[in-house]
């Protein structure tokens, strides 16, 4: 898939763990590696908003596209 | 009560099919004795056209045997799976795709006796092919639509499958 997600590299920046984004947004530990290693066929808004409030971002932050 | 899983209706239906595999194993040896019992008539020569059309039709039941033990081998698979409730899992698609094609090969197998039983029944007027033929053209046509139907189905659950992995890897 093209669309790439980019959560580890805000989560460097933010100089926070997996464990911790995965409790503070409320998704298993499993389900954060799925969307880490962009084996996520799909994301609810509400998933994508919780990451960006935790984060402090924009969705194009996390969110990229490659041909 | 229980449908799916351990101690449930599946799990019975496991033990009806492995009793239906014994005794579809049990006839195909039956009939595999009967061809032997064919081809020492017709090494004698005994009622020649009668004993050849005899010896078709047991051979094709013989093969349509092998295959319905196929089919049921393959539905003993799926019960399996649905009793570990591993029920959307790609082993089933690939075991309903080979149960539908199966039942098109048993199709083929009685379209033969068809055409066999009318190109001889021309020549000889016996109750047994007429049995034959309307008993061939039922199969046939009940093997033909099981055959569609399964094939139906099978989309129908790979669709599903694919709807689930979507649910299962959206976040």
């Amino acid at each position: 898939m093209p669309i790439i997600v980019n959560v580890d590299v805000m989560l460097a920046k933010r100089k926070m763990s997996s464990g911790e984004l995965a409790e503070k947004i409320g998704i298993t530990p499993a389900n954060l590696s799925i969307l880490k290693n962009n084996k996520a066929k799909a994301i609810r808004f509400s998933t994508l908003e919780k990451i960006c409030e935790v984060l402090d971002c924009k969705p194009g932050d996390i969110l990229d596209y490659e041909k | 009560m229980k449908i799916l899983g351990e101690k449930s209706l599946s799990s019975k239906v496991i033990i009806g099919l492995k009793i239906l595999f014994a005794v579809i194993s049990i006839l195909t040896l039956i009939v595999l004795i009967i061809i032997s019992k064919i081809i020492g008539h017709i090494a004698m020569q005994e009622n020649l056209l009668n004993n050849i059309f005899d010896l078709s039709f047991y051979i094709v039941i013989m093969i349509t045997g092998l295959i319905a033990l196929l089919i049921v081998y393959q539905f003993i698979k799926i019960f399996k799976n649905l009793n570990s409730n591993n029920i959307f899992c790609k082993d089933n698609v690939k075991s309903l795709n080979v149960i539908s094609n199966n039942c098109f090969a048993i199709a083929i197998c009685y379209s033969i006796i068809v055409l066999f039983a009318i190109c001889i029944i021309i020549k000889v007027q016996e109750v047994f092919i007429n049995y034959v033929l309307y008993f061939s053209i039922m199969l046939m046509l009940i093997f033909m639509v099981a055959g569609v139907g399964i094939k139906v189905l099978n989309e129908i659950y790979k669709k599903a499958i694919e709807y689930k992995e979507e649910n299962d890897f959206t976040i």
